[in-house]
């Protein structure tokens, strides 16, 4: 997806170490992983406000996030119907019917609870995808290989990874090329039934696809040897793969607010959320 | 020039593992340093091997038996792994997709010397002098696949050139490009020459290369044929026609009208419009009034019409591939089609055999909207041969590669055999037809392409770039074959092509397109004149057509299409 490609820019966050980017997405996906109960709510928006924010310091366009939030619509949607029918809550908000399940909930009712869970769920999808464009937007991938391997990690590794990713379009490709040319042969595999499909339908498709790509791949490994792939020297650095002030104070709010957050989720959470929720309530009614 | 040699080959013969035959047999020459050294023949010649053998290819990716002595700067390629040979010597290869591995152009060209572990400043300075060279300043940050055919293979040409090789061998770095793309390869590469870079380079395009070569090294069947400067070699027309490598036309033409053996045919076009003028004044060149037939075939009915389709790719952001285009082809016709890549010529093609929809407007053929049928379906009326057959062959014989169309259509099995039949006859396959179609050479892999849509008995065939990747008698091949099925059952033919010659030979009516619109539709001969026209879709005449082009203030006819017809036009007197 384009969306999520590197855009040159010089910002705060495309100054940061991959590392230092890295590590925060590693948190963030932490508390989302960690957040489980309704109340949670709280501490998934704190973090998905620090991730628009952060977009905002990348000069990265909201545009890109709503269009993440249409692409995941109908998943949201899906997730808090099916919640809020499920979840064995105690306070009705509509009623479709009733359809008790032995040992569950009623599934006819549409609870406040399950309503609830519902959106902590999405935010939940929500948090744990903010984060992703902050990286790939901001880092370009040589920098990131290059700190891999400060870190380590063999420069043939990350090489492999994003070799892999130029090969993946030429691939899909191939295959769209290779499924005309047998539709051409009036050959058409859209109107097979799955079972056709499994069995005998990707033969024609598959086999000249192995072919083409074992070709495609000998030519690529003459372009990766003949530009001196695996040489005995010492690769040069050609980006800044050093840690400086900022990746320091990035990584200290950024730890701060994690230990905040600990904090709000073993002790407060479930306390703001209920005075939050009453507060509203009395607003609304 | 200074006189170090470069490169020193002698005795050479090489034959791959599990093969029987030798690719190379007895190949002695020597390339100095600046020099521009060209390698031609045809494809099976052994042009690649000799590419690979000079450049560590082989044996480290490909193994074999070799024979003889290779030095290139001192050292064989052959006992050292292709990371130390890439140090001096840089190569090059045909397909520019498969070349690019990193994701962006700057990380391209940074790859080669970061892993030689040249200091970063010296890289950085490289890039910007090599992104100069190949004209593509200010394209760091881009992603390959925003990129053009042509300017990927620039792209790919630079990640070589970091590397500051003392050799660069080129292995057909223009046979998938467009005219425009070729163009833009040719300009970096005489830029390279003017440099004083020393190359080796493969190619088919014998008239833009006769500009840039030192020395030509004609190769065939693995041995050398001719050796020496291009006005002496190529001009040699009787053996490069034997070889099949494609003269010169205007050398051609002056072969033809014998100018006595101490003369050699000229080989560029502005020698042979020199010497046509003198021999003009000198009244041994008679120009005579001939009038050609415009090859307008008397129309028929209608077979397909496209009416007012635009059509527009569904992208991010969209891309409108073609405008508001109106078009009837009638039956019977040989109809080319060029334009650059991206001008619409393939979107408009697979619009008309359904692989598309029409964003707006419709295509009828025989007056019925196509929409109405399937892509199998119309597969049956409307045939559809690719440029790659390797991108649909996929069965254990050449008779089952014929059959799957024809039940896939749902013939009856008797109908099937008369059918493969017939197809393999007119392909001349007949005697392959058990044979595994990928043990076949690539022109009979195309033939039995050819032969898997013939069988469906088509009403039109479009030819879709019937000579990408090919060699002078390759290049006609399909098309000769698409003229005998025409001439046999009356099949409508639709050629879509870079190819200026092609077109020229067979062609009646030619469309050009630019930008999803079309800028001309007519006799070919009469769209050839349009010079305008041509130049906005960069695109321009073949040789021979220039040639009487150039030749208008003499009172040449300039709407000659091929070598015969100049010679009608401009015969030598009869004394």
């Amino acid at each position: 997806m384009r969306v999520v490609e590197y855009i040159k820019a010089d910002t705060f966050i495309h100054r940061l170490n991959p590392i230092s980017k890295l590590l925060y997405t590693l948190l963030t996906l932490i508390i989302v992983f960690i957040s489980t109960f309704t109340y949670d709510i709280i501490i998934l928006l704190l973090w998905l406000a620090t991730a628009l924010i952060l977009w905002r310091v990348a000069k990265i366009s909201i545009r890109y996030f709503m269009s993440f939030v249409k692409i995941l619509a109908g998943i949201i949607i899906f997730i808090i119907v099916v919640q809020g029918f499920m979840y064995r809550g105690e306070t009705p908000l509509f009623v479709i019917g009733h359809y008790r399940i032995p040992g569950g909930a009623d599934i006819g009712v549409f609870t406040y609870e399950g309503l609830m869970f519902g959106v902590m769920l999405s935010i939940r999808v929500l948090t744990a995808v903010s984060v992703l464009p902050l990286f790939t937007m901001t880092t370009p991938y040589l920098r990131l290989m290059e700190s891999l391997t400060r870190l380590k990690i063999p420069f043939k590794y990350s090489f492999i990874f994003v070799a892999g990713m130029r090969a993946v379009p030429m691939i899909q490709e191939t295959w769209n090329t290779v499924v005309e040319a047998q539709k051409l042969r009036a050959f058409d595999i859209d109107r097979m039934n799955i079972f056709k499909k499994a069995f005998r339908a990707y033969i024609p498709i598959l086999t000249p696809l192995i072919l083409l790509l074992l070709r495609k791949a000998n030519d690529m490994q003459i372009a990766i040897e003949s530009r001196a792939f695996g040489a005995s020297t010492k690769r040069t650095f050609l980006e800044d793969t050093g840690f400086h002030k900022e990746d320091y104070i990035f990584l200290a709010v950024i730890l701060g607010l994690f230990a905040v957050t600990v904090y709000l989720k073993l002790f407060l959470a479930n306390e703001i959320w209920d005075t939050v929720i009453a507060f509203i309530t009395r607003l609304l009614f | 020039m200074s006189s170090e040699v470069v490169v020193s080959v002698s005795n050479l013969s090489f034959k791959y593992k599990g093969s029987d035959r030798e690719a190379l047999r007895n190949i002695s020459f020597e390339v100095h340093r600046g020099e521009t050294f060209v390698i031609m023949g045809p494809n099976g010649a052994g042009k690649t091997t000799l590419c690979y053998i000079l450049s560590g290819v082989i044996p480290n990716m490909y193994g074999g038996v070799r024979r003889g002595r290779v030095n290139v700067l001192g050292f064989d390629p052959w006992d050292q792994p292709i990371y130390e040979t890439a140090k001096y010597v840089g190569i090059l290869l045909q397909d520019p997709e498969s070349q690019l591995i990193m994701p962006s152009v700057f990380a391209e060209l940074a790859f080669g010397p970061a892993n030689l572990g040249v200091p970063k400043d010296e890289i950085l300075k490289r890039i910007k002098r090599v992104l100069e060279i190949v004209g593509l300043e200010g394209y760091d940050e881009r992603h390959p696949r925003e990129l053009s055919g042509g300017q990927k293979q620039r792209v790919a040409l630079g990640a070589v050139l970091t590397m500051m090789p003392d050799l660069l061998v080129l292995d057909e770095p223009t046979s998938q490009l467009d005219p425009i793309g070729t163009t833009e390869v040719f300009e970096a590469i005489k830029r390279l020459k003017e440099m004083g870079i020393t190359m080796i380079i493969t190619s088919h395009k014998t008239e833009e290369i006769a500009y840039i070569a030192d020395r030509v090294l004609l190769l065939y069947d693995g041995e050398v044929k001719a050796i020496g400067r291009p006005e002496d070699v190529l001009s040699n027309v009787d053996l490069l026609e034997e070889i099949g490598v494609k003269p010169p036309a205007v050398a051609s033409y002056f072969r033809k009208i014998n100018i006595g053996d101490s003369t050699k045919p000229p080989i560029f076009l502005e020698d042979a419009v020199k010497l046509a003028k003198k021999m003009i004044q000198e009244k041994k060149l008679v120009v005579k009034n001939v009038e050609f037939r415009n090859g307008e075939v008397e129309r028929k009915e209608p077979i397909i019409e496209v009416k007012n389709v635009t059509f527009i790719y569904p992208t991010e952001p969209p891309v409108v591939a073609l405008k508001n285009i109106n078009l009837t082809i009638y039956e019977g016709e040989f109809v080319g089609i060029i334009g650059q890549n991206g001008s619409g010529k393939t979107t408009l093609a697979k619009n008309i055999v359904g692989l598309l929809k029409p964003t707006k407007g419709k295509v009828l053929f025989r007056g019925e909207d196509v929409s109405k049928y399937t892509v199998g379906e119309l597969a049956k009326r409307i045939g559809f041969v690719l440029q790659n057959p390797d991108y649909q062959l996929f069965t254990l014989s050449c008779e089952e590669e014929i059959k799957f169309g024809l039940k896939n259509i749902g013939l009856p099995e008797e109908e099937i055999e008369a059918r493969i039949e017939e197809a393999l006859k007119l392909v001349g396959l007949e005697h392959l037809r058990e044979k595994y179609p990928f043990a076949l050479s690539f022109g009979d892999r195309r033939k039995l392409a050819v032969a898997t849509v013939i069988a469906m008995r088509p009403e039109v065939i479009i030819l879709d770039e019937p000579t990408t990747a090919q060699d002078y008698r390759g290049r006609y091949l399909l098309a000769d074959l698409a003229e005998k099925i025409r001439r046999k059952y009356g099949t409508t033919i639709i050629m879509i092509t870079h190819d200026m010659d092609l077109v020229a030979k067979y062609a009646e009516r030619l469309i050009v397109m630019a930008n999803g619109d079309i800028l001309a539709d007519g006799p070919t001969r009469k769209v050839f004149q349009m010079r305008d026209v041509l130049e906005k879709a960069f695109i321009k005449p073949p040789q021979i057509t220039r040639f009487a082009q150039s030749l208008v203030e003499d009172g040449v006819n300039p709407e000659v299409l091929t070598v015969e017809e100049m010679l009608e036009v401009l015969s030598p007197s009869e004394e």
